[in-house]
């Protein structure tokens, strides 16, 4: 039982891993986005099935991240 | 979690109560087509489905499967269903008339344990068997998923699909595209590029027509130029209107039919006029006077008094009368070029009379148009004017002048077109709108960004569950192929194992080799039987994955598709691979019940018969005895040779399955149908040659413990054979033989076959392998059978 708890604990962490991977090369894009989507990672919030509610906001949270004024960028 | 009994009341077959005891060992059941004893594996399933059981999912069974969980007479009595497992752990379902229920669980967190167990790996049916088999790959992924253990991966991507779904919600990201698209197909109708230098260029050429000074502001611009747009929009017809009669008034041509009016009048002048009238009265006269002359008449001429002839003085006249005519024809020019001048006077001012026009005058930039018009219209000039004077000459002169330029100036500006003013209102509109088209833009790419982002990380946890996935199903597929080749030894269909298609993410399926042939599905070459078989030992696998719980298995008519010799590598594989977890096998088939009788250690198995089928009312009914020969001898007072037939039949069956599990040489034993040839007779003589000269059967002192030859049962074995071949063939040939002669024939194969059970341990001597098979004995050792 204890090493299944050992095998349940290293799952969790690798999942951890495989996302913190991914969502760094969005660092340079997007920083502020990053620091929310690695700090919800860090707290386990993908690992858990999520209702509408708690996704909403962090997805309002990731969008307030965009400022969406700047028209500086061309076509 | 072994179960250690049901109780059922009221439900499906069950009526008062029926219990089953297993007393937490394995369980087979046997019970002839219609007996009710799927009757167990539904209330398991009801417990394990939470109230609702797969095939009764169905229109005719009702909302809450009422009409198909209750007994049909049951009436008022509620239905009951009652678990008791090890550790004295329960579960109790009650069951309503309408179908609805109440659980109970002691303790109560055993609840969660029961909600853990999938039911679809603890029952297995006959009309089930092959699902697994024919289902789809999704419904195979969706199948093996729990077992999987990855639901932690599935749910962490099934977070990131819903976050990116409402993140689009959110941000409205559908709307915005469509926005962005609608404003970028606008503009790319009427911009030539979203360069700013073309842009400014653009905005000053369209300034031009609208607009006279331009603000330094951008904005400041573009707001002046939509505003000057959007007035010439709404002035579009008055002004095209005004522009016409401006057109038709420079159209007169005033300035050429002034000067032509001059250069006449200069002519013809007023004087000359008058004079000219007065001369061509006289000379008409002169001329009416010179026809009345006779031809030698001199006269004085009324003109000019010279005397002349009269010849003469005619040609005088006309002379003079055509010098008239051309001053005439200057004077006729004069007047008509007045007229021409006067008509385009009047015809400007019927013109200028329009509202609009008239409104038009009164704005400051044309008030010395105006005022030149007025000075004009004083003038009163009109087609019977006789000449004008040098001062009102004057006064046109300086006028019309000022007419005419004018209004050339205003002919020369063109009023735009309808067109060419929606189009530029158009481009001034949607360069306003850059800065929106620019923020749409940077804003759909920051959520595109983050969607991807989350996309580019659930399609690495993906993998990852890909990865895991292919790792545990080759292990699966190991463990069904190992399964498989121990019900099918030596059958050239090898290499059955599950793969994950390429083509689909959640996907599972299986493939395997037919005689050397690779084959995607097992649908395609497989009979009903192998598939049968393959599904089992499919099932069969998943169950001892997901042994976690230790949850009992309900095997319900299994192997009706398996020949015998497959049924026996289905027993083999039940003692050889499932000997610590509880089985529950229902089977309606009495020969497979008898070898697995003598086949499955007592010491872990029950046996229990259930009596056909009778009434509702009276429900599933459990038969006492297990023995077939005690059916045998209740014949015996309906019709005496069916019991000596039903004798035989038994030991016919019995002994061929004894003669394979003591392995007996002498009858170069083949297992499966090269023994269906053999009676009971043959096998009974070979049985006894073997014990008897070759002292295989063998049995402990109680007193010593060393083991002597048991010959007990050669004397009783031959006198059965002998009675087999005398009343048993008797009556299985039509024969007369007595009710005491059956009796004392069944008494007699009775006896022999417990023979081969032991006394203490209740085990027949066949049950463990000694020493790499040198011999066979019961659990306890009291009987053996050697081979050395």
């Amino acid at each position: 039982m204890s090493a299944d708890k050992n095998d349940s604990k290293e799952e969790k962490l690798s999942i951890k891993r495989i996302i913190k991977a991914s969502l760094d090369d969005f660092q340079g894009t997007n920083k502020e986005a990053h620091g929310i989507l690695i700090s919800h990672n860090d707290e386990g919030f993908f690992e858990s099935r999520q209702t509408p509610k708690p996704l909403k906001e962090l997805a309002n949270q990731l969008l307030g991240t965009i400022s969406g004024d700047d028209t500086s960028d061309e076509n | 979690m072994k179960i250690k009994s049901f109780k059922l009341s009221w439900f499906r077959g069950s009526a008062q109560q029926a219990i089953l005891d297993t007393h937490s060992k394995s369980v087979v059941i046997y019970g002839p087509n219609g007996s009710g004893k799927s009757t167990f594996p539904d209330a398991f399933e009801y417990l394990f489905r939470n109230g609702k059981i797969s095939h009764l999912t169905h229109e005719y069974s009702g909302r809450k499967q009422e009409k198909g969980v209750r007994n049909t007479h049951a009436g008022e009595n509620s239905s009951e269903l009652v678990f008791t497992f090890e550790d004295d752990k329960k579960a109790s379902i009650a069951i309503n008339k309408d179908g609805t229920n109440s659980f109970n669980f002691e303790p109560e967190d055993f609840k969660d344990i029961i909600n853990k167990c999938e039911a679809s790996h603890i029952i297995l049916r006959q009309d089930e068997i092959a699902k697994f088999v024919n289902s789809s790959k999704g419904e195979k992924y969706s199948a093996l998923l729990p077992l999987l253990g990855l639901s932690g991966l599935e749910t962490v991507i099934e977070n990131f699909s819903n976050l990116q779904q409402i993140l689009a919600e959110e941000s409205q990201l559908q709307k915005t595209e469509q926005r962005f698209a609608d404003l970028m197909e606008e503009a790319k109708q009427v911009l030539p590029s979203f360069e700013e230098k073309e842009i400014q260029e653009l905005i000053n050429n369209i300034g031009k027509r609208y607009i006279v000074t331009f603000p330094k502001d951008h904005s400041e611009l573009i707001e002046k130029l939509s505003i000057a747009i959007g007035e010439k929009i709404k002035k579009i017809n008055s002004e095209i209107k005004r522009y016409t009669i401006l057109r038709q008034i420079d159209n007169e041509n005033l300035i050429d039919k002034f000067e032509d009016l001059i250069k006449n009048q200069e002519k013809s002048l007023h004087d000359v006029d008058s004079l000219l009238g007065r001369k061509l009265e006289v000379l008409e006269k002169s001329s009416t006077f010179s026809k009345e002359l006779k031809e030698e008449d001199r006269i004085l001429c009324p003109s000019c008094g010279q005397e002349i002839e009269r010849t003469k003085y005619i040609a005088h006249v006309e002379s003079e009368l055509g010098h008239l005519s051309k001053v005439m024809e200057i004077y006729q020019k004069a007047k008509q070029s007045r007229k021409l001048f006067s008509d385009s006077i009047k015809l400007i001012f019927q013109r200028i009379d329009d509202e609009d026009v008239s409104k038009w005058l009164e704005q400051e930039p044309h008030k010395e148009l105006k005022f030149s018009l007025k000075k004009i219209s004083e003038l009163r000039i009109n087609e019977t004017q006789e000449s004008f004077t040098k001062e009102k000459l004057d006064i046109i002169k300086s006028n019309i002048c000022i007419i005419s330029d004018k209004i050339k100036k205003e002919v020369g500006k063109t009023p735009p077109t309808v067109e060419e003013l929606i189009r530029d209102k158009d481009t001034v509109n949607i360069i306003k709108k850059i800065p929106e088209i620019k923020a749409l833009n940077k804003k759909i790419k920051e959520v595109k960004n983050i969607i991807n982002v989350l996309e580019q990380t659930k399609m690495s946890i993906h993998q990852e569950l890909k990865n895991k996935t292919q790792c545990i199903i080759n292990q699966i597929s190991k463990d069904v192929m190992d399964i498989w080749s121990r019900l099918h030894p030596g059958e050239p269909i090898e290499d059955i194992h599950l793969s994950m298609p390429d083509s689909t993410d959640k996907g599972i399926d299986i493939c395997l080799k037919f005689h050397g042939v690779n084959q995607l599905s097992p649908r395609i070459t497989l009979s009903e039987g192998h598939r049968n078989s393959l599904g089992l030992c499919i099932f069969l696998t998943l169950a001892k994955v997901s042994s976690e719980l230790d949850q009992p298995i309900l095997l319900d008519d299994i192997i009706t598709s398996l020949d015998r010799e497959h049924r026996s590598f289905v027993a083999d594989l039940l003692m050889d691979d499932f000997s610590g977890r509880q089985i529950l096998l229902f089977t309606h088939d009495r020969e497979w019940f008898s070898e697995l009788i003598y086949r499955l250690p007592h010491s872990n198995w029950n046996f229990m018969k259930l009596k056909p089928w009778d009434k509702p009312e009276i429900g599933l009914q459990w038969i006492g005895s297990l023995s077939e020969f005690d059916e045998a001898t209740s014949l015996l007072s309906i019709d005496i040779t069916s019991a000596g037939n039903k004798a035989r039949g038994i030991m016919d069956n019995n002994l061929s399955i004894i003669a394979d599990k003591l392995r007996i040489r002498s009858l170069q034993y083949i297992r499966g149908d090269k023994n269906d040839h053999r009676g009971a007779v043959e096998f009974l003589e070979h049985i006894t040659s073997e014990a008897e000269k070759s002292n295989r059967f063998r049995k402990r002192k109680e007193s010593s413990g060393s083991y002597e030859v048991y010959s007990e049962p050669i004397n009783d074995w031959k006198t059965t054979k002998s009675l087999l071949i005398s009343w048993a063939n008797r009556a299985s040939h039509g024969g007369y033989v007595t009710s005491a002669e059956v009796e004392k024939l069944i008494e007699m194969c009775r006896k022999s076959l417990d023979f081969l059970k032991c006394p203490d341990c209740g085990e027949f001597v066949w049950i463990s392998n000694q020493e790499s098979r040198k011999r066979l004995q019961c659990s306890c050792g009291k009987l053996q059978w050697r081979y050395d």
